[in-house]
């Protein structure tokens, strides 16, 4: 008999013409991981809410959920929660958002111990500062008395798998559990429950929407598609040979590093964007309880952009990239340092800088729909930027110049007049792209601009912007934390810790042989769609550090080269064998 | 207005039962009391000592009875509505007006200029008004448009701080750095970009600032210092039944009781607007 | 923590005195003097009159004399009541209206959050209507129509309460104002609570709760109750305000000699002192109580206490 067996499950609601979940069918047994893949609005978490009994009342389920026999829908409250936490259990997408912010770790701890009768009132604290150590939170007992605003991302989701298998249950059911967190915090999530399984046989229901991540983390697993099964299967057999064509198309659209990329257009040598020297201070304002701060987010940071290239650059929170990005575009000043747009300066804030000028340097968001204005209709915000820049037109030729913006952007016409709100992410992120490319900018900024979009949209999306430096020599700055990515589209990389620049390479010789430590943890982290891929050593340890900045080279307190020298004195930017890179062993380290 | 579109398309499709109720009571009461008197032959002042404290009856058009000095209390009770009705729109419009231009320019302004503006306003929030209104209203010899000045004096800090808070979240979202980006001058982005998505919260506001004005003018009637004879509001009526409750009941509970459907139904409208109009816009 | 205190403290000392001056200023911008009502005096008297309370003077003389005077915590002569000082007055009264405040905020707090509760956990269910429908009722019918009915009911056709303040010397003469002033603040209270629990319990954190298997008891007990009631925690300031409006008229009804009264009496005897007097106390009030309550606010959230 199954650990888990699902059988025609759906999940409709009243507002909804079409069902959340339409006869599913999944089974899992004692120990097993399969994953649970599938694009947003697929149903993924609706089916672990109904495995759960945690859908909202206005859900209508029907079909058979049964838990080692016993069934788990229709169960009253009093008899389901006996089941929950104690045989099966739950960990959530944002840690922020899914655990009480009021109360401190140890108190959620506590709570849960207590409730489900585990251990007594004298027991309990030792009891969770066991289970804390267990997840490998660095100094349990502060954790168990501090609030969740106070810990990290990656430390969040620890507590939260802490507060799962306190009362060490047979089912972990987890949805996107790393999606929020960086790459390699996401490396040492994912490792930590792999050993929990391996030491507790724990069955894990892993719910994602990259494969990559199943990839490297499930036995089985199963696609879904707008609520229905798509196809399931033991994972190498869906990775080789996948029977549907959507499965194949995300397949193709999922992450792997070793996918030659394709060829890309040659590079001329006229250099149209140089960044020298910037830097950016965060000041926080004396806002009652702080003291005036000041933060370096940004620090030194010079590159130089040529006509028809694309330069990746990646890093994770708290590199700065974002920053670099508003202070390029001039939405924040930069402490020091310029920009020059074909070799003349820019002004530091965009207000003050020449119409000319902001036309040819222009941005695009990570949320779609966010950065579209919401009381105006798709027409007009295409419109806004032509009626500004070239006031001399009239209203037909302008609405002509919106038309055929929107279909460069692959986007059918008739849709300028519908509301943001009314789009999907792919369209609204389209037609944020034909807004920033109606005027024909010289540079274009990717801020994330494909992070919060599903893989085949996201293919789409690049696909347009490549399109798009083919047809006019576009240069393109595209911010990622998505090395696959960055591998697929750019000609160079640049790779940001902690505000500085720490690697800029080829995009070949960078993959092919990364120089720094970071890169060769970066490139280790990812998750890759590959079942045969052999997993490297532990990821690293630790997360960037919120606190002090460290002394010398910022990296150094998780580098497994580091020698004293790290320490003590901040490495410069050098060019070692073609590549530039800061870090004083550059020359004698092998990261192949 | 396009968010204004939006929101009513919006409304339609979500549509509460209680917004629809509501605001159809509300159009009905309206119609009423700018219609209803002409079913009557009475008029609102002339007193008839021979026929006082009658009780409602079909016959002579007294549908509502008569008041302590034979006044005819429908045609009063209508006329009553419609100054309620003038008073507390003339007020919330006041205060949207003031509100909205004070805390969009805090809110947009930011730093030190957003910082003093609302000093001012949290020292204005301290006073107690209702007693300045009392001692203006003593003191000026109780001006009819005193009333709407001071009605809307009240009402306009809330609209100021929800403005402000909305205007300052509204400041750091993408779209306006997007216009800023491309170009678009400050004065123009706050009133293409910002104001419309104001809008929707404005319009939940009102619909809640309206019965306060409303229970403002009716407090103020019981003090004496509100309407003046032998103009009437609701308010007054009401306080004029309170002391024939004995006698006259029907004095008292009629307009009490289309008051208090009044408020009900606009706090019901500015609830079933609020439920209608934050979720969606934020959901997608 | 305390960095949040000591600034929240200094930014109330501009507030109050942005208070006195503005309510100097509309006290002295309301026209007629303050002895207008009486007889007409000869010129001579007036002026004697009128030097006596320094009324001959300039504004910002009156007003500096008026501050060093409020700093001594004298709050000047009342022109009518010859013989008392405006504190005199406000502190005879005050301690009654502050009596019926507190008791009636402590009615509404403790009705208001239970059936605030009780309603959003029993959510569309014929009781949750009932009290919905109660609170709205209670927020759309006036104060000056509920006192009198319940002078009527309970006191005259019923006997079983005191009509009037002076009528009974017990403790059984409050029920009645106290009560009275509760009902558009339970209203309040139970709306606002009920919200925030229902938004508190479909948050992400007590969907997490009720994963870990907790009973609702539970749930609410160590989960959602502290949250939800944080909005009910700075509703309590304007709170405060409005039942201070809301004792006039329940002081006026039931004869009561509070405060209330006395500023309404005052206003209309033009004692313009008083009148001021009165202002600037409840203003220096409500900044004070608003500060203890931003403080008490401040304190209950964990990211302002430990950042």
């Amino acid at each position: 008999m199954s650990l888990l067996d699902v059988k025609g499950l759906t999940v409709s609601y009243a507002a909804q013409p079409v069902p959340a979940v339409e006869r599913l069918d999944l089974s899992i047994e004692r120990g097993e991981a399969l994953g649970l893949v599938g694009e947003s609005g697929s149903g993924k978490t609706q089916t672990a809410l109904a495995i759960m009994g945690l859908l909202a009342p206005s859900a209508t389920v029907e079909g058979q959920v049964l838990f080692d026999g016993f069934a788990l829908s229709g169960l009253a409250p009093k008899v389901l929660n006996r089941f929950r936490a104690r045989r099966l259990a739950m960990v959530f997408q944002d840690p922020q958002q899914a655990l009480n912010p009021y109360l401190k770790i140890g108190e959620q701890l506590k709570r849960v111990l207590l409730e489900h009768r585990i251990v007594d009132r004298g027991a309990v604290r030792g009891r969770a500062l066991e289970l804390l150590r267990r997840v490998r939170l660095p100094d349990a007992e502060r954790q168990y008395r501090s609030y969740p605003h106070q810990l990290s991302g990656g430390m969040r989701q620890r507590a939260m798998i802490a507060l799962a298998l306190a009362c060490k249950p047979e089912l972990l059911i987890a949805d996107e559990p790393t999606t929020a967190l960086d790459v390699t915090v996401q490396a040492q999530v994912l490792r930590l429950l792999k050993e929990l399984r391996a030491q507790t046989g724990i069955a894990l229901l892993l719910i994602t929407h990259d494969l990559a991540v199943v990839a490297e983390n499930c036995e089985r697993m199963l696609v879904m598609h707008q609520g229905r099964l798509l196809e399931q299967g033991p994972i190498r057999t869906v990775f080789r040979n996948p029977r549907q064509e959507r499965t194949k198309d995300m397949l193709a659209a999922a992450a792997r590093l070793d996918h030659t990329p394709p060829a890309r257009l040659p590079v001329s040598s006229r250099v149209v964007l140089l960044v020298d020297r910037v830097s950016v201070r965060f000041r926080e304002a004396p806002r009652g309880f702080k003291r005036q701060e000041s933060r370096g987010i940004v620090g030194n940071v010079s590159f130089s952009l040529a006509a028809g290239e694309t330069l990746g650059i990646v890093g994770e929170s708290g590199c700065g990239k974002t920053s670099l990005a508003r202070a390029l575009v001039g939405l924040i000043a930069p402490d020091t340092g310029g920009v020059r747009l074909s070799g003349e300066p820019l002004a530091a804030r965009v207000a003050d800088r020449a119409p000319g000028e902001r036309r040819n340097l222009q941005l695009v968001f990570q949320d779609p729909v966010a950065s579209l204005s919401p009381a105006m209709k798709v027409g007009s915000i295409i419109a806004e930027p032509v009626a500004l820049h070239e006031p001399g037109l009239c209203l037909d030729e302008r609405n002509r110049r919106v038309a055929s913006a929107l279909r460069r952007a692959g986007l059918d016409p008739s849709l300028s007049g519908r509301f943001p709100h009314e789009l999907s992410g792919g369209q609204a992120q389209r037609v944020a792209i034909s807004r920033a490319l109606v005027l024909q900018p010289k540079v274009l900024i990717c801020d994330e601009a494909v992070a919060a979009l599903d893989g085949t949209v996201r293919r789409a999306i690049l696909d347009l912007l490549a399109a798009e430096q083919r047809r006019s020599g576009l240069s393109l700055v595209f911010i990622t934390h998505d090395l696959a990515v960055v591998r697929q589209i750019s000609h160079r990389v640049l790779v940001m810790y902690m505000g500085g620049i720490v690697e800029l390479a080829d995009n070949e010789r960078l993959f092919a042989r990364p120089r720094h430590p970071y890169t060769r943890a970066l490139l280790d982290a990812v998750p890759q769609a590959d079942p045969e891929r052999v997993l490297p050593a532990a990821p690293i340890e630790g997360e960037v550090s919120t606190q002090e900045r460290p002394s010398g080279c910022p990296f150094h307190p998780r580098c497994a080269y580091a020698v004293v020298r790290c320490r003590e004195e901040v490495p410069a930017l050098r060019q070692v064998d073609g590549v530039d890179v800061a870090c004083h062993r550059a020359e004698e380290l092998d990261l192949r | 207005m396009r968010a204004l579109a939006t929101a009513v398309a919006l409304r339609q499709v979500t549509g509460g039962a209680a917004v629809r109720v509501s605001a159809g009571i509300l159009i009905v009461i309206t119609i009423a009391a700018l219609l209803g008197p002409s079913l009557s032959s009475h008029d609102y002042f002339s007193m008839n000592l021979a026929e006082r404290f009658e009780p409602p009856t079909l016959e002579n058009a007294r549908f509502f009875g008569t008041d302590d000095l034979g006044r005819d209390l429908f045609v009063r009770t209508m006329s009553g509505t419609r100054v309620t009705l003038l008073v507390a729109i003339v007020a919330s419009f006041v205060s949207l007006v003031l509100g909205v231009a004070y805390g969009a320019v805090a809110g947009y302004a930011g730093g030190k200029v957003d910082a003093f503006m609302m000093r001012i306003v949290d020292a204005l929030y301290a006073l107690p008004f209702i007693f300045l209104v009392i001692l203006l209203m003593v003191a000026f010899e109780r001006n009819f448009l005193l009333i709407f000045v001071a009605i809307g004096a009240i009402n306009w800090l809330d609209m100021a701080r929800i403005v402000r808070g909305q205007t300052l979240s509204l400041k750091e979202r993408e779209f306006v750095a997007a216009a800023r980006l491309i170009g678009v001058p400050p004065v123009v982005i706050v009133f293409r970009h910002i104001v419309p998505n104001l809008l929707g919260v404005v319009v939940v506001y009102i619909t809640l600032t309206i019965p306060q004005a409303i229970l403002v003018e009716s407090f103020l009637s019981f003090l004496g210092l509100g309407i003046q004879e032998p103009q009437t509001s609701l308010g007054a009526l009401v306080n004029g039944g309170v002391s024939q409750m004995e006698r006259a009941p029907w004095l008292l509970l009629i307009p009490a009781t289309l008051l208090a459907v009044m408020l009900m139904s606009f706090n019901f409208l500015g609830d079933g607007l609020r439920d209608a109009l934050d979720p969606r816009l934020k959901a997608r | 923590m305390l960095r949040f205190a000591l600034l929240r403290i200094l930014s109330a000392i501009p507030t109050l005195c942005l208070v006195v001056v503005l309510a100097f200023l509309m006290v002295h911008a309301a026209p007629g003097g303050p002895f207008d009502d009486e007889r007409v005096l000869p010129p001579e008297n007036a002026r004697n009159l009128a030097a006596a309370y320094h009324l001959d003077e300039s504004l910002p003389r009156q007003f500096a004399r008026y501050v060093s005077g409020l700093l001594k915590g004298d709050l000047g002569p009342s022109y009518h009541y010859r013989d008392h000082s405006v504190s005199e007055l406000i502190g005879a009264a005050f301690p009654l209206s502050l009596q019926l405040g507190l008791l009636s905020m402590a009615v509404a707090l403790a009705v208001g959050v239970s059936a605030g509760v009780l309603a959003a956990l029993r959510r569309n269910t014929i009781s949750d209507r009932l009290i919905t429908g109660m609170a709205m009722t209670g927020i759309s019918v006036p104060v000056f129509v509920v006192a009198p009915l319940f002078v009527l009911v309970f006191a005259v056709e019923l006997r079983w309460l005191p009509a009037s303040w002076s009528g009974d010397a017990s403790g059984r003469r409050f029920l009645l104002p106290v009560v009275a002033l509760a009902l558009p603040q339970i209203a309040y209270i139970t709306r606002l609570t009920r919200a925030s629990m229902v938004e508190t319990l479909s948050s992400d954190y007590v969907r997490t709760a009720r994963a870990q298997g907790l009973s609702l008891f539970s749930i609410v007990r160590f989960h959602a109750l502290k949250p939800a009631l944080l909005p009910v925690v700075s509703y309590l300031g304007p709170a405060i305000a409005a039942v201070l409006t809301g004792a006039v008229v329940v002081e006026i009804v039931f004869g009561v000699p509070g405060l209330g009264q006395l500023f309404v009496r005052s206003a209309l005897n033009r004692d313009y002192t008083l009148v001021l007097g009165v202002v600037v106390f409840y203003a220096a009030l409500i900044v004070i109580l608003n500060l203890t309550v931003d403080l008490l606010y401040g304190f209950l959230d964990p990211r302002t206490r430990n950042p």
